[in-house]
């Protein structure tokens, strides 16, 4: 998995390609936390994430709990295959996926 | 130290319930009648006509078995601050069970059922501890994991979790209060009665750390207790950090005012920080004994059905060094039995907390079978039907005890199952219990670390099929699926042979599946951002609906063959 970010004004978009699985998701976790700070709107691109586990879900949780705080939290261009996890899991009720 | 007096006042209401174990049907029978006739001139009272009720007979051709439904509306009433209606004892606070299956429900928590909480879930606990461990346990705090939200209705009662009462109280007094919870447990007001939204877990967990002295830990349910003790093994990093530095890292989710009032009782520790590093230099495996070395006991609904919970406990984080106490069986509802040594599953039924009666497993709905404390035989299984301190008379509790000894002349038991929980596609009556007993038997035979595990009954399927979905705690890669299956299909068989008849006649089937790592975990995640509270949070063993059974199906781990 790697992540790469781009930030335009407070808007940060954070580009993840590959799996977030057991093993990736710490590094997930751990890159977007340092990135709270001062964006307030957070966009996680997930075009090339082809799979998602439990790990990386909680992840994807933590991430949108700290963002409500002051700001926003979007996923976008979730493939299907993924997006069916976030269906059957119920998380397309909590977050926001465009 | 706080528990200097408390632990004396605990080793006399321990002795004192040796007494009254005694003689329960005597003392089950006075507080009935004493139920009754504090209550007679109550509308409940009067319909029911209590005032002829002098015996468990006369109490049982008055008055009806009821589910929640029955006094609704009577309740409703109760919370817009309506007198006398189930009870005449006073209240200010209303109990809310958690609502796992249906719509939450509220019990009055009456002057009197406070009593009975505060002797037989406080008082008797520091007996236990003063009685069997060494002198050392009351020179330290203990880590409590509660936290209680309670809301204010235009009547003036509150409503909130049971934990939630006694919060309410000490906020009462503000700073004094926090001052006098902090000589008993590490967390302050702030972790206890969170703002909603609070991110409780680090509150409780920072304090903890903080604190070498740190005696012990007090949980709802051990599975609470896991995921306090999870979240510092995934973050001590952060947690240390802070403890040096005394600040709260800019992560966590609190509001503005409780980041700044935690922030008054927090300074700079870079000498306990220095310590903690040391203790997770090697990673932060059964960390319990390095990080508070003078720990010494648990407190906590385990054992019996939370059992994953006490083996993660001990091989986890704690290197088997801690005593277990475990609690009695405890409801929003009132409190059916309490503890009376340690290391020991089963629970003595509390013949002063509620009247007891216990309707025979085998006897369905027929009321007229019910049994009364003095006519248990061990052995058998009996759904509670009990009359508490709130107004809640001959209400039927849906879960089931067995009989498993007895305490003096007053039955022993472990809670064996919900009757709404059990599976029951063929007539063969699975409890949660025997699927708890099988899936651990599975884990061990083939050679896993168990995190957690939920079954679906499946009656759609030809022929109906049990889908078992485990997941494990350690690595799995050496174990296929089919194995899974035919270690649970024989565990299954030994722990309820019924269901092995079932599935020689082709009326049960069996299907098998590992879950991903942490979907319990995400579970609970889950239902907490959703608004439940994570103190009364069970595990999901029976897959109850539509919504639970989409979102475990989802994680099934299918690199698993």
């Amino acid at each position: 998995m790697t992540i790469q970010t781009e930030k335009n004004g407070n808007v940060l978009t954070v580009i993840v390609d590959g799996s977030i699985d057991t093993v990736t998701a710490p590094t997930l976790e751990k890159e977007l936390e340092s990135l709270y700070e001062g964006a307030e709107e957070m966009i996680i691109d997930m075009a090339k994430v082809d799979y998602v586990s439990s790990a990386g879900l909680r992840v994807i949780l933590g991430a949108d709990r700290q963002m409500n705080d002051h700001g926003k939290l979007i996923l976008r261009n979730v493939i299907e295959d993924v997006k069916e996890v976030f269906e059957m899991t119920g998380f397309d009720e909590i977050l926001t996926i465009e | 130290m706080a528990f200097n007096q408390s632990g004396q006042m605990g080793l006399k209401v321990l002795e004192e319930l040796k007494e009254e174990c005694k003689h329960p049907l005597e003392l089950n029978t006075e507080l009935l009648l004493q139920i009754v006739k504090d209550n007679k001139d109550t509308e409940y009272g009067k319909k029911y006509h209590f005032e002829d009720i002098h015996s468990i007979e006369d109490y049982r051709k008055n008055v009806p078995v009821i589910t929640y439904e029955d006094i609704a509306e009577y309740l409703e009433r109760m919370m817009n601050g309506e007198k006398n209606v189930l009870i005449a004892y006073p209240f200010d606070h209303m109990n809310e069970t958690s609502g796992t299956i249906g719509a939450p429900k509220v019990v009055p928590m009456s002057d009197k059922q406070s009593d009975v909480f505060s002797r037989y879930n406080y008082l008797l606990n520091m007996g236990l501890y003063e009685k069997y461990l060494p002198e050392k346990w009351k020179e330290g705090r203990a880590f409590c994991t509660a936290s209680g939200n309670y809301r204010k209705l235009p009547s003036g009662i509150t409503v909130g979790e049971a934990s939630s009462k006694a919060a309410e109280m000490l906020k009462g007094g503000a700073e004094e209060f926090d001052a006098m919870i902090r000589t008993m447990f590490t967390s302050p007001i702030e972790g206890l009665n969170p703002v909603p939204g609070t991110d409780s877990k680090y509150i409780h967990a920072r304090f903890a750390l903080m604190d070498r002295d740190v005696r012990g830990i007090v949980t709802g349910f051990y599975s609470v207790a896991v995921l306090y003790l999870q979240y510092i093994y995934d973050n001590y990093k952060m947690l240390i950090d802070d403890i040096e530095k005394g600040t709260i890292d800019e992560s966590i989710d609190i509001t503005p005012e409780t980041r700044e009032s935690l922030l008054k009782k927090i300074t700079p520790m870079p000498e306990r920080a220095a310590e903690l590093r040391e203790a997770f230099k090697d990673g932060p495996d059964q960390y319990i004994p390095r990080v508070w070395p003078e720990m010494t006991y648990i407190f906590g609904v385990g054992g019996d059905g939370f059992s994953i919970y006490d083996k993660t406990i001990r091989e986890r984080y704690s290197a088997d060094t801690l005593t277990n106490f475990f609690g009695g069986i405890t409801a929003s509802e009132g409190l059916w039995s309490v503890p009376f040594e340690p290391e020991n599953p089963n629970s003595v039924l509390c013949v002063k907390g509620a009247f007891l009666e216990f309707l025979p497993e085998e006897a369905g709905d027929d009321f007229t079978q019910v049994k009364s404390i003095n006519e248990l035989e061990e052995g058998k299984i009996y759904e509670l039907i009990v009359t508490n301190l709130g107004g809640f008379y001959r209400y039927r509790m849906s879960d089931c005890v067995q009989v498993t000894g007895f305490y003096e002349n007053t039955p022993c038991v472990q809670f064996t199952y919900r009757r709404n929980r059990t599976i029951n596609l063929a007539e063969e009556k699975t409890t949660e219990k025997a699927l708890q007993v099988a899936v651990e038997a599975t884990a061990k035979e083939l050679g896993f670390a168990l995190a957690d595990f939920s079954v679906y009954p499946d009656g759609e399927a030809t022929p109906s099929k049990y889908v078992f979905l485990v997941e494990p705690r350690s690595d799995v890669r050496n174990v296929t699926r089919e194995q899974l299956r035919e270690s649970l299909l024989r565990q299954l068989s030994i722990a309820n042979p019924v269901f092995w008849e079932c599935y020689e006649d082709h009326w049960l089937d069996l299907e098998a599946w590992f879950l991903q790592p942490e979907t319990s975990l995400l579970y609970r995640d889950m239902m907490v951002r959703k608004g439940a509270s994570l103190n009364q949070l069970k595990p999901v063993r029976v897959i109850m609906n539509e919504k639970q059974r989409k979102f475990f199906f989802a994680l099934i781990d299918k690199a698993v063959k």
